[in-house]
């Protein structure tokens, strides 16, 4: 009966772990090219990879260039957990990523993240 | 980053529509293992406590398409970024249903409902009482595509996907079954027949413990993918509610101890005052395990809406 008992007290403290329902949102986990990192020519496309998988319908990526202006072409490819935006190179400088997903769980994020072209 | 905040009505939308499903999957699964052989030989105990029981189904299943409709709403304007007035748009909800996995669960749940619906009705047939359970089931369980498990990347996600749908179903099982419970016991019938209450009760406490098997192995596994560590428990948000919730499932276990150790053996005396007074604890304690267990799924709707603990204590160096 006392091992019984026991264990009717044990089993609540591990069930309790268990959050069911329990919800998560996508973070980035890393991008190309690096976030902050400087690259020598302009890339072709950026690549964000998250945490979580997306859905395509509501998941969006802007790229500006130096001066401001919208580098990216076109609409994002999302694939699984990650998402991808052509853009055109305009030269040396800081590129500004800005970034809003929804996960597949239904949380939506957004962050931003800037990288570096030139020699 | 700016993390979005769900609001009260989700999690109040969340909240209802756990309770319901629970409510109306446990009476189902309560009706086919329990009351069924228990009540065979017993017509018009059977027929007194179908009487009771199904506008309880009945009820619980309207309010879970309700508060799924609105919880699909309220989904909308999130995805959206819109107001709800304003995303309540034939765009948006074509969109929502149609290009969202929750969209796509959602519309195969309510396809689960209407069957269920169905088979409630014409359940006179054994099929028809079979197809019903498996649509049950089917509901239930079919909420893990909703949550995070449904986003998990990899031989993991696969993982958490069937730990969280099996977790569903025994959580169904168990707190809409001890609703059913007290249904039964509580009907004239049977509460004074103290042999049939015996073998419900011996019946459930069975289902208890496969239940909660179930829970804790699948339990071990969400907690493996969503906390990580007993640090993260106590240091996050995501955390503190878990542990509010360790706390209500402690009370829980242990009222079901004391019904499965104590009073189930005393109702062995019968025809005798004992008998008659563990009935009436038995049924005082399951409505009180009730009304953790409905509390706890009101913590689960909160959970559903926080940022994972395992997530707030990783350092983000992966970039």
């Amino acid at each position: 009966m006392r091992i019984q008992s026991s264990t009717f007290f044990v089993i609540p403290l591990l069930l309790l772990l268990a959050s069911g329902e329990a919800g998560a949102h996508a973070t980035l986990d890393h991008a190309e090219p690096r976030v902050g990192n400087k690259v020598a020519s302009p890339p072709h496309e950026v690549t964000l990879t998250f945490t979580q998988k997306l859905e395509p319908a509501f998941s969006s990526v802007t790229v500006t260039g130096p001066s401001g202006q919208r580098v990216d072409v076109g609409k994002a490819r999302v694939s699984g957990n990650q998402m991808s935006v052509s853009v055109k190179g305009v030269g040396a400088g800081t590129y500004h990523v800005n970034w809003r997903v929804l996960s597949v769980d239904t949380h939506t994020t957004d962050g931003s993240f800037t990288f570096q072209v030139g020699p | 980053m700016d993390w979005s905040a769900a609001g009260a009505p989700l999690i109040a939308a969340r909240a209802v529509h756990f309770a319901a499903t629970a409510m109306t999957v446990g009476s189902i699964i309560f009706g086919v293992f329990i009351a069924k052989p228990v009540l065979r030989h017993h017509i018009a105990a059977a027929i007194s406590f179908r009487r009771r029981t199904r506008p309880i189904i009945w009820a619980s299943l309207v309010l879970a398409a309700i508060s799924g409709a609105f919880w699909l709403l309220l989904e909308a304007a999130s995805m959206s970024g819109m107001p709800l007035e304003k995303a309540v748009t034939a765009d948006v909800l074509s969109t929502v249903v149609g290009e969202t996995q929750f969209g796509e669960v959602t519309t195969i749940r309510a396809g689960f409902v209407i069957c269920l619906a169905a088979c409630l009705v014409y359940d006179r047939a054994v099929t028809t009482q079979w197809l019903g359970l498996a649509a049950a089931v089917g509901f239930a369980c079919s909420l893990a595509w909703t949550g995070h498990a449904g986003s998990t990347i990899g031989v993991e996600g696969y993982l958490h996907l069937a730990a969280d749908a099996l977790h569903v179903v025994a959580a169904a099982a168990w707190i809409g079954g001890l609703a059913s419970l007290i249904a039964f016991l509580t009907t004239t019938q049977i509460h004074d027949d103290t042999s049939l209450a015996r073998d419900a009760v011996g019946g459930f406490s069975t289902l208890g413990v496969v239940s909660v098997g179930v829970v804790l192995l699948t339990g071990v596994v969400n907690a493996a993918i969503l906390v990580g560590s007993l640090h993260a428990l106590v240091a996050t948000e995501y955390g503190r509610v878990l542990t509010l919730k360790i706390g209500s499932f402690a009370a829980m276990l242990a009222y079901a101890a004391i019904n499965r150790l104590r009073l189930t053996p005393q109702l062995a005396f019968i025809g005798q005052e004992q008998s008659s007074v563990a009935l009436r604890r038995l049924i005082r304690n399951s409505a009180i395990e009730t009304a953790l267990g409905l509390g706890i799924l009101v913590m689960v709707g909160v959970l559903g809406t926080l940022h994972p603990a395992i997530h707030l204590v990783e350092p983000e160096s992966s970039w």
